[in-house]
């Protein structure tokens, strides 16, 4: 009836690599920051997996928090956005690299 | 009873939250009133937990509770906890007492500051911070109200932050308290890798598994912070320079309260130094050494807050005499006597330094006696009761820490006896020094030319600052009654439970004897007093320059305590900042070329500035692969 524990990670460890890349490859703030979610919740999956497997509820606590710190940081990342399209910049991280060296 | 003393150590809590919150929005003039109020309340909350224990029967009168756990690890725990006893009950009454008298003298004497009200939030803060180093149940907590003390204290002596006088005091009895915490939070570090525990419960029942040389060291650290605290020798440097503060810190902090805490603490942790007999030998004769030195500075001083403050250091000598005899009742009740006549003479000099509109030189004043004559009839009490004449308050709590020397029997007994009865004299030239000085003689210029029209116009001062003085006269007066020898005992019954394995007390007989030598003495240095500084006579100056100069200008350089530290840390920093600055710098560099240290590090800089390309997703390349590498790394090695 249940779903193994490794089914859950196969799944988790896709989904985290589809964000990684998404991180890594695309140049829109926007993208970027879903990408970082799939990762996040890519993360989430192993820890509910995990905390259905030993029986305790640490790990749905531990994703709830995530939950609570993405929310959070989309904040953040979309008020970025948001002020950089008021300003009229380029939505693009390669052409924003006034901290280079 | 435990809901009082909650309330008690909240309600200074409430003040300054009230004056943190409200700040400006409060009337300057309501500052005052406001703080005194909640002093007021807080004694009243004290007082009625004081019945409330004194009506438990004898050797039931101990509670504690515990309001939250800090931090607890298998058996080891410290709480927010309060410990109620006999001691506690008392300094709580003395704190909350002595300090809203203080209180209400301060509403005069800061009257037109511009800054009431931040006076009044830090001495709520230093009333708060004291009681729950009295309140505390275990030494941790000991330790935060210790700290607390200390930076209220330093808050308040820089308080007139525009001096740079008053900066730099407040700056030194800072650092050198913080030499006295190290001291302390190192013993209680030592006392939980010995015992495992810092609750005083739990101290005090596995005090006796330490071996001697185990309890030997932890008392001489929680000694280190008595000894600062309490500006004893080696310590005391701070006491001093801390008179710069407003007069009521002085009275509050630097007379009643905070430097007594040192005697607190040996008295408290008394089953713990029970156990380091040459400890208490030790604390015996630095408070003999201290209360003649302090004493012989005390005749030299010309300010009137400095004669003061050396007296103060003197009679907290006596108390460390007491409490190192294992006479720990005598100790505290000559510091509950202590806190009334000092206070007293604090706020009688505050008194005269109004009414010469902030003149704090006794060479400047002078014949006030007609002047203020309610002043001074306060003062001679205070005087008195400084001295220890018979039957004034001081006199009953010295003499009971002298017999004590005498009923002891030992070579340090007897140290402390005889060093005790020298102190007594001096303790009559000082304070009568200072009394003739202010009060009688001629009138200075200065006081000729200020004094009159602000007395006419205000009186000696306003009735806030009055009563006060007042009452303390009272306390000061008759205090002493609560133990008459053989005939009264209420401090020593009282006290007896917080040593469990007994407390010193000298027989009547003992005490009677040592209050008619101590009287004897005082009335000595008293008329010796008046032959020198009663009337204008050159027998002093001739003194100061003739045969005693070595002394005199020993005691004036206040035995060369300052010098020594001076030379000690001061200048050797400074030599080898020099050396290093000029030396060094200048010669082992100098093969360099022009900025040789800067190019180098430039070169660095810009060799690795490449890997900063300022594109975010390299970084996050970097980091993902760097952390693939890892768990790669992981999988790898296996396990």
């Amino acid at each position: 009836m249940s779903v193994g524990i490794p089914s859950f990670l196969i799944v988790s460890a896709i989904l985290f690599t589809i964000g990684l890349i998404g991180v890594l490859l695309r140049r829109s703030p926007l993208t970027i920051l879903l990408s970082l979610e799939v990762m996040l919740n890519s993360v989430n999956l192993t820890l509910v997996a995990f905390s259905r497997q030993v029986g305790g509820s640490d790990g749905q606590v531990f994703a709830l928090v995530v939950m609570g710190i993405a929310a959070a940081e989309v904040v953040v990342g979309l008020g970025l956005v948001v002020a950089m399209t008021r300003r009229a910049m380029v939505l693009d991280t390669d052409e924003l690299r006034t901290l280079n060296g | 009873m435990t809901e009082l003393v909650w309330i008690t150590l909240a309600l200074p809590l409430v003040g300054v939250a009230l004056f943190a919150i409200f700040g400006n929005k409060l009337p300057s003039r309501g500052a005052g009133l406001l703080a005194s109020l909640i002093m007021l309340a807080a004694f009243f909350a004290a007082a009625a937990a004081f019945i409330l224990l004194a009506n438990e029967p004898e050797g039931h009168r101990q509670v504690s509770q515990t309001a939250w756990t800090w931090l607890s690890a298998g058996d080891f725990r410290v709480g927010f906890d309060i410990w109620y006893d006999e001691l506690t009950a008392l300094m709580l009454l003395i704190v909350t007492g002595v300090g809203f008298l203080i209180h209400v003298f301060s509403i005069g004497y800061m009257k037109g500051d511009t800054q009431e009200r931040r006076f009044f939030a830090y001495m709520n803060m230093f009333v708060f911070s004291m009681l729950v180093l009295v309140v505390s149940g275990n030494l941790v907590e000991l330790l935060i109200g210790w700290g607390l003390v200390g930076l209220s204290s330093y808050l308040l002596i820089g308080f007139w932050h525009h001096k740079t006088s008053a900066v730099k005091a407040a700056k030194k009895a800072f650092i050198m308290n913080a030499i006295g915490d190290v001291g302390l939070a190192v013993g209680i570090f030592l006392l939980f890798v010995d015992l495992g525990t810092v609750s005083y419960s739990g101290v005090f029942a596995s005090a006796d598994k330490l071996s001697e040389t185990q309890a030997s060291i932890a008392c001489l650290l929680l000694l280190v912070g008595a000894l600062a605290k309490s500006a004893q020798i080696p310590l005391h440097t701070w006491l001093p320079d801390a008179m710069e503060g407003p007069t009521p810190v002085s009275a509050l902090i630097h007379a009643a309260t905070m430097v007594t805490a040192g005697v607190y603490l040996i008295a408290r942790m008394n089953p713990l130094f029970f156990y380091a007999p040459k400890v208490l030998d030790l604390i015996v004769i630095i408070g003999v050494i201290g209360l003649l030195m302090a004493g012989a500075i005390a005749i030299v001083q010309t300010d009137i807050k400095r004669i003061i403050a050396f007296s103060t250091m003197s009679q907290i000598a006596y108390m460390f005499v007491g409490v190192g005899l294992s006479a720990y009742w005598a100790g505290i009740f000559h510091l509950l006597t202590h806190a009334f006549f000092k206070a007293l003479l604090f706020m009688g000099a505050g008194l005269v330094i109004h009414a010469l509109n902030g003149e704090q030189d006794t060479r400047n004043m002078g014949g006030l006696r007609k002047l203020m004559p309610k002043t001074y009839f306060c003062f001679v009490i205070g005087g008195l009761a400084l001295t220890g004449i018979f039957p004034f308050s001081g006199g009953f709590s010295k003499d009971a820490i002298l017999s004590a020397g005498l009923h002891v029997d030992s070579t340090i007994g007897w140290i402390a006896y005889v060093g005790g009865l020298v102190g007594a004299l001096m303790t009559g030239i000082y304070t009568f020094r200072l009394i003739f000085l202010v009060f009688h003689r001629r009138m200075s210029p200065y006081a000729e030319k200020v004094a009159p029209p602000l007395i006419k116009h205000h009186g000696e001062g306003p009735r806030s600052m009055l009563w006060p003085v007042y009452i303390l006269s009272i306390g000061a007066a008759f205090l002493g009654l609560l133990q008459i020898p053989g005939l009264t005992h209420v401090m020593s019954s009282w006290l007896e439970p917080i040593s469990p394995h007994g407390m010193v007390e000298a027989t009547a007989g003992q005490d009677w004897l040592t209050t008619l030598i101590g009287s004897l003495v005082g009335v000595i240095g008293i008329i010796i007093a008046a032959h020198l500084y009663l009337h204008e006579s050159d027998a002093p100056e001739r003194i100061r320059l003739g045969r005693g100069r070595l002394i005199a200008h020993a005691l004036e350089r206040r035995c060369y305590w300052d010098n020594l530290y001076e030379w000690m840390f001061e200048r050797p920093v400074q030599w080898a900042a020099s050396f290093l600055n000029r030396d060094v710098d200048a010669t082992a560099f100098r093969w360099l070329p022009t900025d040789g240290v800067g190019t180098i590090t430039a070169f660095f800089g810009r060799s690795v500035v490449v890997l900063q390309n300022g594109i975010v997703r390299s970084y996050a390349l970097v980091f993902a692969v760097g952390i693939a590498g890892f768990l790669l790394y992981l999988l790898v090695r296996g396990t």
